[in-house]
Formats: structure tokens, sequence, C-alpha cells
């Protein structure tokens, strides 16, 4: 594990268990690009994604058209979510599909419409931890939203039940990260993290898009495990 | 009850479509858009308004046109944790480039993803690992990512997979080839 | 033990070999602080060549004079332009088969892929680097290298006591003319697909080089192949070769393949018994009996790496469905060896050759 990617504020005697804990693999994993700007819906339609080669014909054939319209283009295929209105473009990956082809489905897609006014980016992950136990798994709550407040005021045993932390870093880069329990696996926390860019230089939207995606992608989708696993190592550590 | 959507529409064009009266019997045959979306300021769905095209065969009436008011899904997805019984854990993750084809197969380099300090690696693939659809894609220089994960199916089957899916690209434009025309000639500034 | 960090004294000829990391890089030292660098690689998790890395693992300031690309592929030119950019007045030099307009198309045309294509970027970096340079004349075109001619001439001084050149022995006219026609079938048309350039015939154009320092010879063999064709491959080379002095060192070309042997090189061009040096690459060459054979011409023969070794070992469900879906794997990175040759240039002595990093001398 990395150290200079765990962005944790722990105390000091905390850091040697993340450098011992093994790393830990997110159980069930998806993602998504938001692309921010100016946008025709009625362009998105599964034919236009198979004639661009960015999709197989069998999978535009069968895609499910929840909506086509002048202002929402809102599609399923086998592998992708696509909605788009006329300020916002976003693509994700279904829950067999792995998150290394989004990448290349957005990059193409506005390489082609290269013109595209985008204003925005945000690249989100989703991952699904197993903890292994009930006990570890209201370990994670407990660390996360310590209990001692709400038992005082409410009844019974309250729960987590979501977390967000908001984080910007020095180059005004926004991370929106969220914690669940798993509604999929059985003792699993739920990870959703977000990374919002802002489209700024010289560059067209499309150039910054596809510069970003080219040097981000992977990387933000590492960090985001990363980030995932020492929060969950650290909430985990035996007090 | 709004309509439920068969398929695209347009405003001012029909699309089939059907809804469920109070008494859960379905009825709406058609429907077409009369406004564009109206987005509300607060957090309620955005909403357009349609006419449908209401037929009783039951009932033997002449078709009626009413007017409906139709939710649209909403413009953001929520994200969050979806329903989906399958999934799929991804265990390695390899970027390949394919350098040679031949009768049987490609050779290709493999760059690890998973583990990015691993060294670089070479390999021969035969082309029954490749599906239908992408076997026009295998020409040397054409990349593919190869993922080696657990799959969980939506009737809870669970099994080791092996999956090559190759990149799928653009195609290049003639404006991409002048513009590189251009930025080559030493002369340009 | 031998100290890698210790740079050369300003009388003495260097011939460094680096790699395999993936490609090579040779190092020349020509006396008085002078430096030419052939070919870049980079070792596994490093950023910088090996060339960069080892200059300034001297501490002083080391003066490159001649930057070159044997040829276009990213297995020889990795981090290259970083070496050019810190070299402001260093000539770069690459093959005259270059010198087409479609081949400079080709590489901005990959810098507009999505493709990741890092040994075309690499070269469209190196002109960008030669675009960018202060002073730079409104046609920033490389030095472009042809069967005699001369790339850097380092003329005697008071400062240089010895006068040193540098002279590419290759491509030939005929190999530039192929490989044009090469080039240009590279060359997409709108409504192909997007992918990586993958050249069919790489070596025909590479850049032989013949390094002169005062009565030392050195020859590097690129990765130039025997065709068996005259006018071009290594009888084009033997063909042109004017200097009647032979060399005391030969940089084998193309890890030591049977396609890159012609017996006449060693007959015409080099020494009895010369140093012979070669890199191994990607696992597969040289094979065994290719050290054996290349051993029947000298009893001097060095390799800088024993190769690239096994692939790592992963987990054991991904493992079984590696072997199940792909066959013949083999690692392509090394971790770079270095045979280091180093002799005073005015004299008669024999050049010292200390091993670094897993370099070896072959032992039939």
């Amino acid at each position: 594990m990395d150290a200079t990617h765990l962005q944790l504020h722990s105390e000091p005697q905390y850091g040697i268990f993340l450098f011992e804990m093994p790393d830990r693999i997110p159980e069930i994993s998806g993602a998504a690009i938001v692309v921010v700007g100016s946008f025709n819906p009625a362009i998105f339609q599964p034919e236009w994604f198979a004639r661009q080669n960015l999709i197989p014909v069998p999978e535009a054939d069968q895609a499910e058209l929840k909506m086509v319209h002048p202002q929402l283009s809102h599609f399923e295929t086998e592998r992708f979510f696509i909605q788009v209105t006329t300020e916002r473009f976003v693509a994700m990956t279904r829950a067999t599909t792995d998150t290394s082809v989004l990448g290349d489905l957005v990059r193409g897609t506005f390489f082609i419409l290269e013109h595209t006014p985008i204003t925005a980016v945000g690249l989100d992950f989703q991952m699904h931890f197993s903890v292994g136990s009930e006990e570890a798994w209201h370990r994670v709550g407990d660390s996360l939203a310590p209990k001692e407040v709400w038992t005082e005021v409410l009844r019974g045993r309250p729960g987590m039940k979501v977390l967000q932390i908001e984080a910007t870093d020095d180059n005004g880069h926004k991370m929106t990260i969220k914690v669940e329990p798993s509604i999929k696996i059985t003792h699993g926390v739920y990870f959703e993290t977000n990374e919002h860019y802002a489209v700024e230089g010289k560059k067209t939207g499309s150039a910054f898009l596809d510069e970003l995606l080219r040097n981000r992608w992977e990387g933000a989708q590492d960090d985001a495990t990363k980030i995932a696993r020492s929060v969950l190592d650290w909430s985990l550590v035996d007090r | 009850m709004p309509p439920r959507l068969r398929g695209a529409s347009s405003i001012g064009v029909w699309s089939t479509a059907e809804s469920q009266n109070t008494t859960g019997e379905s009825v709406v045959s058609a429907v077409r858009y009369d406004t564009a979306p109206i987005w509300p300021h607060d957090d309620q769905s955005p909403r357009l308004q349609a006419t449908a095209l209401r037929v009783n065969e039951a009932a033997g009436t002449p078709p009626q046109e009413l007017p409906v008011d139709v939710a649209v899904p909403p413009p953001i997805p929520t994200f969050g944790q979806k329903a989906e019984s399958s999934w799929l854990r991804r265990r390695q993750l390899w970027e390949g480039t394919v350098m040679e084809t031949t009768d049987e197969g490609f050779r290709a380099q493999l760059y690890d993803k998973t583990n990015p300090s691993y060294p670089d690696e070479e390999a021969v693939f035969d082309f029954c690992e490749v599906s239908d659809e992408d076997r026009q894609l295998v020409f040397p220089g054409s990349g593919f990512h190869w993922v080696i994960g657990t799959e969980s199916t939506r009737g809870g089957q669970v099994k080791n997979v092996s999956i090559l899916s190759f990149r799928r690209l653009p195609r290049w434009s003639k404006r991409s080839l002048q513009r590189a025309l251009q930025a080559a000639d030493p002369t340009e500034g | 033990m031998p100290d890698r960090a210790q740079a050369p004294a300003s009388n003495e000829l260097e011939i460094s070999i680096i790699g395999p990391g993936r490609g090579e890089c040779i190092l020349i030292h020509l006396g008085n602080n002078d430096w030419c660098v052939v070919d870049s690689c980079v070792a596994r998790g490093i950023q910088d060549s090996v060339a960069t890395e080892y200059l300034r693992s001297f501490g002083g300031s080391p003066q490159i004079r001649l930057v070159v690309a044997s040829h276009w592929h990213d297995d020889h030119i990795r981090g290259l332009a970083g070496v050019l950019e810190s070299a402001p007045t260093a000539q770069f030099s690459c093959s005259m088969a270059l010198k087409e307009q479609e081949f400079a198309a080709l590489m901005r045309l990959q810098e507009l892929s999505i493709v990741d294509n890092s040994g075309t970027r690499e070269f469209a970096r190196i002109l960008d680097v030669l675009k960018d340079r202060p002073g730079a004349s409104e046609v920033s075109a490389p030095f472009f290298a042809l069967q005699g001619r001369v790339l850097l001439r380092l003329s005697a001084s008071p400062a240089r006591s010895t006068a040193a050149a540098v002279t590419a022995l290759s491509p030939s006219d005929d190999s530039v003319v192929r490989a044009m026609n090469d080039l240009r079938k590279l060359m997409p048309t709108a409504g192909m697909p997007q992918g990586r350039l993958v050249s069919p015939t790489p070596n025909h154009n590479s850049v032989v080089l013949w390094v002169e320092a005062g009565a030392r010879r050195v020859l590097l063999g690129a990765d130039l192949e025997h065709t068996g064709r005259s006018g071009e491959g290594w009888l084009a080379v033997i063909s042109g070769h004017i200097d009647t002095t032979r060399a005391e060192v030969f940089k084998v070309p193309h890890p030591g393949s049977p396609t890159s042997d012609y017996p006449g090189v060693w007959s015409s061009m080099l020494n009895e018994n010369p140093i012979a040096i070669l890199t191994p690459f990607s696992g597969k060459l040289p094979a065994t009996s290719d050290l054996e054979r290349i051993a029947t011409y000298t009893n001097n023969l060095y390799c800088t790496s024993s190769g690239t070794g096994k692939p790592p070992t992963r987990d054991k469900t991904v493992e079984k469905k590696m072997r199940d879906a792909a066959s013949a794997r083999r690692v392509l990175d090394g971790n770079p060896g270095h045979v280091r040759l180093r002799w005073p240039i005015a004299t008669d002595q024999a050049p010292s050759v200390e091993l670094f990093n897993g370099a070896y001398r072959f032992q039939p």
C-alpha cells in the first residue's frame, strides 16, 4: 500500500497497521463518467454509438430504450447505462461490466463530437467491500460515526446509514466520498467516490476531457480503491 | 397512471405506449408528446405534456384522445447502489496490443494494470478467446482489455472468467488526417 | 569493485552499453567531457532514461553533443526526448527514411489518437523539443543519417588532444527508399480504425555508427539485418565502408539473431578477437546457439544481462485462467545491466571492461 495516497489524518500508531494490512479487493465495482456542458440528447442513440464503432451492433440492437427525446436520451445496453440531457452526459457501467471499457466509450464519444462545449467532468467509482463478520461490519459504522451522542437521544441501536465527506485539494479539485452499508453483500460496506474537475486552461473541452481520462481515469480508480481500503483498515483497528 | 413508453418518440410523433386504468386494465396504445419536459426547480421528476390515444377494444368504442401528464426519468441518475444481482469481481486487468496476427490467433504485448510495477509481457492467444463481434477488431496495432475475475450471473451461478474485450475506438476522419499532415509540415509555425 | 558513478578521465574513450530495460542505450564518451547518446531505455518504475540517470551520477555537467535514435520504435527511444531536453545544444539524428513528411504526419496522428502510443509520442516529443529550442530556425528538422554522413566531428584543439567523429554507416539509399515505402503504407486512410503503430519491417533503416577517436574505432551495429540483397543491410555497409582502420569494439546487432549476422563484418571491419557486446531482447534473443555462434568469432563476448527473466507469479486463479487463454508468455522488460569499456584514446592500451547490474562475460 502506498502511504502517499492514504489521504487520512490518522493517529500515528495506526500507520503501522495501514502498512501491514493485506490489500482488500472490492467484491463488486462500478464506474460512471459525468460530463457537464451543452449537449443535443437526440444524437445519443444506440445506433449512433454502433455506427461510430463505439459499441458492437448486437449490443446496440438489444439496447433498452428508456427515452429518446430532444431534451433527454436514456438507454441501457448489456454493458452501459447512458443518460444525456441538454446539460449533462452520464455513462455508467453495469454490474458485470469491467470499468476499463468505460473510459474508451466516453473518450471515443467526445473525440467524434469534438466541438461539444464541456465545462466540467466527474469521475465516479462505486465499490462494495466485504468485511467478513457482523462484528467487523458494526465496527466500521461505529468508527466512522461514533454512536455515543446518538445512544443518548435515540432508543434501540442507532446505525450509520450514509456518511458523506467532501474535500477540495490545493488545485481546487473536489472529491466527495459516500459510505453506506452494502445492500448487495452480507457484512459489506459500500463506497462511492466522485472526483470533480472544472475545465480549465486554453484547451477545448473535449481535449481537456481526453487528457483527463488518458492521465487520470485509471489513477482515479486506484486512488478510490486505496482510500476505501484505508478507511476500512483504519475503522477496523481494535481500539 | 402515466403511460409506460415502449419506443422512442419525439414531439408531435405518435409512439406506442401503454398504461393501466384504475381497475388495472391496459387501455392506452399510443402516445404523442405535445411539449418538451418541464424541469421544476425542486427535486420533483420533470414532467411533460402528452396526448394518449385511448383504445378500449373490449368496449369497441372509437379511439379517444386524452391529455396526460408524463413523468420523465430523472435527468441525473442516482449512482448509488443498484439492485442488479449479477456482478463481476476483477482480479487481474491487462491492457494488450496486437503485434501480429496468424490464421489461428495473434501475438500481443501485455501491460499489467493491476500490478503496474510488474514487467510487460508478450503472449499468444487463439481466436477462440475473441467474441465474434470483436473478431474484426483484431489487427496489428489494435488494443484490448483482458480481465480475469469472478462473475456471478443473475441465476446466482459463480464462476471464474477470462474476458478479452477489444477496444472500440473512433475511426480516423479526413479532418484528423488533414490536421496531422498540417502539424507535420516543418515549415508550419 | 569498480565505481559506476566515477566519470571517465578527460583523455579516455568510453563505450557504455546499458540494457535491456525495454531496448537498450549506448553512451559514448569521446574525451574532453563530450558525450554521444544512442537510443534510450528506462528501467522499470523509473521515469528518466538510463542515460540521464547514469550521466547525472557523475555529479558534473557532461556535454551531450549528439543524440541518435537508431530507429523509431518505442523499444529504442523511451526517455530520449528527456535526454534531448537536458542537452539543448546536442544535435539530434535519425534515419533519413524518417525525413518524409508522411512519417512526421504519422507521429502527429498518433498524438491525436486515443491509443496510448508511447514510442510515437516520444518521437513527436523529440520533434517538439527541436522546434521549441531557443533560436530554432524556421525548419527544425533532425540531422538525418544516411550512409557515409558524418553526424558529429570534433576537431583537435588545445582542449582536445585528439580528433573524434561519429559517422553513419547506414541506412543506404536503397534501404531509405524501401523504408519510406513501408512507412507510407502505415499511414491510415479515413474510416480506418485507430490503433498503435506496428511496423512489420523495422530494421532495414536502422542507423549503424562508426566511432573514431584518435586511432580507436568502434562499430555500433544497431538492429541492422543481413538481407542478402546488395544495396541494403550489412552488404551495403561493407561495400560503402572506406576506413581502413579496423574496430576493436563491436556492439552486436539485433541481439545476436542469425538474420543480423554477416561473417564479412567480422572479417573486414573488425580486429581479430574484438570485444563484442550484446544486449538480450525480451527473453527470446539471443538463444544459446546465437551466443555460441558469436563466440566462434571472438573470445571477448559480453552480455549486459542474462535476459529479462520469468513472468512473475500471480494469484492461483489468475495464473490458471492465464494459462488457459494465453501461451508462449515471455517478459519484455528487464532490469538493465551495464557493460562499460574505458581506455585512453591516445595509447595502445586495451580497454578495461567493467560489468554492472548482472552483466557478464560469455564462456562457451
